[in-house]
């Protein structure tokens, strides 16, 4: 997994948009055991107060959750991960919008030349 | 700060308005710091603004003439000593001696020492421990001396320059020799110019500006309420 993080910006919530990913994508499984944070934050090349950190924001939002001595653990749960997908897939597409929008093409345009890279 | 909070951390270094000064020239004027147990802190600021002045203060090397400076909270830097691995930014050495026998003599020295860690870490970069002292680089003896401290069990590491004249690839791998050698118990202050390409490394950054604190703060806090890398920030300060 690659990762590179602006540091004109907080770490703490790049890391936890990137633990995100990381779940959606499959990479960190439902119901199963995070890395610890030594080897998180080794991977990430940050301090494990910075991973610490993202990983509270991503407990507060119930994406994964601590076993008292066991570690921590994404979430089992169905419809939270589905709102993660769901999240995730709009914030990409709203980027990508705003920026065509901006260089003035058309939602037509767009919709075309997405639907021809899909299928290559 | 929200998510990270000073109050249940343990202060493993603390400074309240410290002063000193070589004659007549004030080196310190006034410097507070404060850096957690488990926390990564650099000290910036531009040359001769009293970063070596204030690692030595801190390790009880120089009596401070005004301010309080606590290591684990005891006023007695130097009775704290067992507890510090201070690492010179200019380091005396014997140029016969080898590597792998600056370590053993510092593991009898000290009360706790992981010598297989630092014989790991050399290997690691490369250095053989019977290379001497005097035949290296300079990079590469600043190299074989932060093997040689970061193996010392300490509880407060006062890294001075580490990095100085080392290249980047190098760089790289001593930022992820430290960030392991990171955990609850230990603190690490370190005195860089290298922040721009480090700036994951640290927890904290501490700005001295003529023996002062001008700026102090959590890494992200700062980005935050900055805008900018903490790089970016520095270059506004200096």
């Amino acid at each position: 997994m690659d990762h590179s993080f602006r540091s004109d910006a907080p770490l703490y919530p790049q890391i936890a948009a990137w633990l995100k990913r990381a779940i959606v994508d499959g990479a960190f499984p439902a119901g199963e055991r995070l890395p610890s944070i030594r080897e998180l934050a080794l991977r990430l090349s940050v301090t494990p107060n910075t991973l610490q950190r993202a990983l509270q924001l991503l407990e507060s939002e119930g994406l994964i959750y601590t076993e008292r001595t066991n570690g921590k653990f994404v979430t089992g749960d169905g419809a939270r991960l589905a709102k993660l997908r769901e999240e995730l897939l709009r914030g990409q597409v709203r980027t990508l919008a705003d920026d065509l929008r901006r260089c003035g093409y058309t939602k037509e345009e767009v919709i075309v030349c997405l639907a021809a890279e899909w299928e290559k | 700060m929200s998510g990270c909070g000073m109050g249940e951390m343990t202060m493993a270094v603390s400074a309240r308005g410290l002063a000193a000064s070589y004659g007549k020239r004030d080196a310190l004027r006034g410097v507070s710091l404060d850096a957690p147990s488990g926390s990564i802190t650099a000290l910036c600021g531009a040359n001769g603004s009293g970063k070596t002045t204030l690692c030595k203060v801190l390790a009880g090397l120089i009596q401070p003439r005004r301010g309080e400076a606590r290591i684990l909270g005891r006023t007695d830097t130097w009775a704290a000593k067992a507890d510090v691995c201070y690492h010179s930014a200019r380091p005396f050495f014997e140029p016969g001696q080898s590597v792998l026998g600056l370590a053993r003599e510092t593991a009898r020295l000290r009360a706790r020492y992981d010598l297989p860690l630092c014989q790991a870490l050399l290997e690691r970069f490369a250095i053989p421990g019977d290379e001497r002292l005097g035949a290296l680089s300079k990079g590469r003896l600043a190299l074989a001396m932060f093997c040689v401290s970061l193996a010392q069990d300490a509880r407060v590491y006062l890294l001075d320059e580490p990095f100085g004249g080392i290249d980047l690839k190098t760089r790289d791998q001593m930022r992820e020799a430290l960030l392991a050698r990171v955990d609850e118990g230990r603190a690490f202050l370190v005195c860089t110019h290298e922040l721009g390409e480090m700036e994951g490394l640290f927890d904290r950054l501490v700005v001295l500006r003529e023996g002062k604190t001008i700026c102090e703060g959590w890494a992200d806090d700062l980005r935050e309420e900055h805008g900018c890398s903490l790089a970016d920030l520095l270059r506004g300060f200096l």
